[in-house]
């Protein structure tokens, strides 16, 4: 048994059997998943009367007194409709400070709905980030036919786009094999398509890769050989002795 | 006979192909620039120092494709023939489609609208070839013109309303903007020695600050030794600082990864080899070149 421990093509089996064993792993632990959540239609409307809560806010302050809590409690944050009446309402009580009203409501639909919202994001969760894409992204058209209120709603879309971007980054540096991820992908391909490029780099494999293409092997062995500690390099020379062994063992045979 | 004309057009061949690289018609004025190559603290450093007085050195950004589908190298050979080249530097990291990380607008047109939480370093490239470092931790940018308050602090990071008004005054303003690594901040370091970038790599950064008469300059740094981006800063503040007596209000990151592109030019502009990157100038995605005018 010992002999057969000593013997080179034990050890040729045992390296390949790792490295088959390797691709499988990782091959099944790739979520291929592609139901790809449905947009919703929009919900009916919700009977919420901004102008009650109103009475008691501070137009000279409304940034600071608005009732953000009640607001996102209460309002129907996919209705467009009720959104330009609450705008409206706000014109009216407070003439003349049209953009500081829509300031406001920005701060209610941006800042203040992240705080509630942010940590059903902190796993990694794609259905929900979808869904957040396909409601942000429906301000950006409204934001073409509402030339009144075009500052609000592109200042919406691009929060929720510039927050899906940070957010699958913070997944990616968490667990960067997410970028082989069917979802994963998706979303970054959506937010990209907007200008919204989240920052994934190319893993070391996959840059060794690159640079071989491209002959680049007088970079590759600087990087080896200065970037490297001595651990990685005994790996790599062990490495490169198993590939060379056998054929150094199937012409010893051959002889 | 056919080997001397096999050596000609052989000569012809390797001329033709080296001459836009080895000597340009440009010049500038050594009193402004100075090249230099120090051991300091048994380290190398190569330092590119530029005197802004004048505003006779200046900075030009490039990361967008034009309107005629001409990219960034492409944009960079037809702007550089006739300009007085100092040098040309990759400028932020690029991501795994080869685009600049970071919010990025070159001459108002917005190459990525993503804000990264990763880069603390707002580098505005104005259009007189001036640069300027918004610290995004602080808040407290001001802008001007656009009918825009300029006593107002934007706090891109925190506000969605001032990031949008930043966006809109860039793009009405034909600003250039990228973000960076922020590495040095007021002089003193701005980047945590448990940073999010362990890997150990020759340093090229940006540095801008007053010099030992307290005028602006301008200083291009590289190490070659391989460091990690924390140990490369706090070694290059300290050769800063100490050896060429230099205040540093801000230093920013400059990238020697998948884009190690660096070019520089001696006063006569001849191509000085002492630093140079190690890929070609069209591997890079987004470029900062100094020149003198």
């Amino acid at each position: 048994m010992s002999r057969f421990f000593s013997k080179p093509l034990f050890w040729i089996f045992t390296i390949l059997a790792i490295f088959i064993i390797a691709f499988f792993y990782f091959s099944v632990k790739a979520d291929y998943a592609d139901d790809i959540p449905i947009e919703r239609d929009l919900p009916s409307q919700v009977n919420f009367n901004l102008r009650s809560q109103l009475k008691s806010a501070d137009f000279n302050n409304i940034k600071s007194s608005f009732p953000y809590k009640i607001y996102l409690d209460s309002t129907n944050l996919n209705d467009i409709l009720s959104l330009s009446l609450d705008l409206a309402l706000m014109d009216s009580l407070s003439p003349h400070n049209e953009m500081l009203n829509q300031e406001t409501l920005s701060i209610a639909l941006t800042e203040k709905l992240e705080e509630r919202i942010k940590q059903g994001f902190e796993q990694y969760n794609p259905d929900s980030l979808i869904r957040m894409i396909q409601w942000a992204e429906k301000f950006n058209a409204y934001a073409g036919i509402d030339p009144a209120h075009t500052t609000l709603f592109q200042v919406i879309y691009n929060h929720w786009f510039n927050f899906a971007s940070n957010t699958l980054r913070t997944y990616y540096e968490t667990d960067n094999s997410l970028m082989y991820n069917y979802k994963f992908h998706y979303i970054y391909d959506r937010i990209k398509e907007k200008q919204f490029i989240t920052p994934i780099k190319a893993t070391n494999f996959e840059k060794v890769i690159n640079n071989m293409l491209r002959n680049k092997w007088s970079y590759l062995f600087n990087k080896f050989w200065n970037a490297t500690g001595n651990l990685y390099k005994s790996v790599v020379f062990f490495l490169v002795l198993i590939i060379i062994f056998p054929y150094i063992y199937i012409l010893k045979q051959y002889r | 006979m056919r080997i001397q004309a096999l050596f000609l057009f052989n000569l012809f061949l390797t001329t033709s192909y080296l001459a836009p690289e080895i000597k340009r018609t440009s010049e500038y004025d050594p009193a402004f620039i100075e090249i230099s190559s120090v051991k300091y603290k048994d380290e190398q450093f190569n330092v590119i120092y530029m005197k802004r007085d004048g505003n006779r050195v200046k900075a030009k950004y490039f990361a967008a494709a034009d309107y005629n589908g001409n990219n960034v190298f492409q944009r960079y050979q037809k702007w550089s023939p006739g300009k007085n080249l100092i040098l040309v530097s990759s400028g932020t990291y690029m991501d795994y489609d080869g685009v600049p990380v970071g919010l990025t607008i070159d001459n108002g047109v917005v190459v990525n609208k993503s804000l990264t939480k990763d880069f603390d370093a707002l580098v505005i490239v104005n259009s007189s070839g001036g640069i300027t470092v918004s610290n995004l931790k602080d808040g407290d940018l001001k802008l001007k013109g656009e009918g825009l308050d300029s006593t107002k602090k934007y706090d891109l990071r925190k506000s969605a309303w001032d990031l949008q008004a930043f966006i809109k005054w860039a793009t009405l303003k034909e600003a250039t903007v990228f973000q960076s690594h922020l590495l040095v901040y007021n002089n003193k370091l701005d980047i945590a020695f448990l940073n999010p970038s362990p890997a150990v790599a020759p340093r090229r950064f940006l540095a801008i600050g007053k010099d030992e008469n307290g005028k602006s300059v301008h200083a291009i740094i590289q190490s070659s030794a391989y460091a990690t981006l924390y140990d490369g800063s706090k070694k290059a503040l300290d050769f800063l600082n100490h050896f060429k007596e230099m205040e540093v209000s801000f230093m920013i990151n400059l990238d020697t990864g998948d884009q190690d592109v660096f070019m520089l030019y001696d006063r006569d502009g001849t191509y000085n080899k002492t630093i140079r990157g190690e890929k070609e100038l069209k591997a890079a995605i987004n470029l900062l070149a100094y020149y003198f005018q």
